[in-house]
């Protein structure tokens, strides 16, 4: 039985490895850590065979895997024909007309991302109300849910995005407008079409793929393998982590009303602690070109502000007068 | 269950050649532009 603490502690889980991993720059998969956050606190409240272990398989991990990688195809065959058939256009204007392009296709992303990520929002807002009796098996999202999904992705991405997009559109390769028009076309092609066939696709492993699909299609481009092995290896350890954090978090919920109140408070101190640390290394649109890292550190000191340029300096230290010493007459 | 290849490999050839077409459609279409300013001047 699927009880609102369980699914309160699978967000838990997945809210906390989302927000690790967004400090870290990382483009983790959030619908991986949804999946893994609940089938961990599902596991240990309700039992093994409450997980349907082929369903994950077919819809979520092999998607998982083919996705990247078609979507990469596309992007890598469309970046190195945009390339050719332009070579002889002034890049002024090629670039002016990609950059239409770009916008046109990152709204088909976004449009694309509501269909599959969005869906998963009110999919689990839905769980809580079905499963707290609130609404009735069967039926389909609230209008509220839908606006409330919506608002919250949308602020999620205003607010927090710039860590990420520094690691997407610049730590993985210099993106250039042809590039980003065909990734984005890509993208938003593989998660249509996948909504469109009920398979549960990471924006954030199709768009990672699609980004390195245009890097290689580039002649003469850099593309960092060493952060795309690094984002890989956050793929892979998604699932199990956030189950990891979702299962702990369902021994606790299990305690009744002071455990899910102990849960509650550990997930405020938790986004706190994240929160502060992100604040140590801030990432706006002032300088997320600045640099293709995303730092985070233990401690702020004076040193590392002047040897970082992408840090904002701190105000710098008052001068304490001290009396002159008198000599002795 | 089973895993519904057939639907794995039509998300992959709808995906890939959807956006081919468009890159190629748009680049061709700044491509056009471009030459009739050229012409135009």
């Amino acid at each position: 039985m699927i009880t609102v603490p369980i699914i309160l502690a699978g967000l838990l889980g997945a809210i906390i490895w989302n927000l690790v991993t967004w400090l870290l720059g990382l483009s983790s998969s959030s619908s991986h850590a949804l999946f893994g956050g609940l089938i961990g606190a599902v596991i240990v409240g309700a039992g093994l065979s409450s997980v349907h272990g082929w369903v994950i398989v077919s819809k979520v991990l092999l998607p998982a895997i083919v996705a990247p990688l078609v979507a990469g195809i596309g992007a890598a065959m469309g970046t190195q024909l945009a390339y050719r058939i332009t070579r002889k256009t002034p890049s002024a204007q090629s670039n002016s007309g990609f950059k239409y392009g770009q916008a046109f296709t990152a709204s088909m992303v976004a449009l694309a991302h509501g269909t599959s990520d969005g869906q998963k929002t009110m999919g689990v807002i839905t769980l809580v109300l079905i499963a707290a009796n609130l609404q009735a098996s069967g039926t389909r999202p609230q209008l509220w849910v839908i606006i409330t999904a919506g608002i919250a992705i949308g602020l999620g991405t205003y607010s927090g995005g710039w860590r990420i997009m520094r690691t997407m559109g610049k730590g993985i390769v210099e993106i250039e407008t042809p590039q980003g028009a065909a990734s984005g076309a890509s993208t938003s092609a593989t998660i249509l079409a996948s909504a469109h066939l009920g398979f549960g696709l990471s924006t954030t492993h199709v768009s990672t793929g699609s980004i390195l699909g245009s890097g290689v299609g580039r002649e003469g481009a850099e593309v960092r393998w060493s952060v795309a092995r690094r984002m890989v290896f956050a793929w892979l350890l998604t699932l199990p982590g956030a189950a990891l954090v979702g299962g702990l978090a369902a021994l606790l919920s299990d305690e009744g009303v002071a455990g899910v109140v102990a849960l509650m408070i550990l997930l405020a101190g938790a986004c706190l602690v994240i929160y502060v640390f992100s604040r140590r290394n801030k990432i706006t649109h002032a300088n997320v070109i600045d640099s293709h890292e995303v730092l985070v550190l233990a401690a702020a000191t004076p040193s590392t502000y002047a040897d970082d340029p992408r840090l904002e300096a701190p105000p710098k230290p008052k001068k304490i007068k001290r009396p002159k010493a008198r000599s002795a007459a | 269950m089973r895993v519904d290849w057939a639907a794995l490999g039509i998300v992959a050839v709808v995906s890939i050649v959807t956006s081919v077409i468009f890159t190629v459609l748009l680049a061709t279409g700044i491509r056009l532009v471009s030459v009739a300013k050229i012409k135009s001047n």
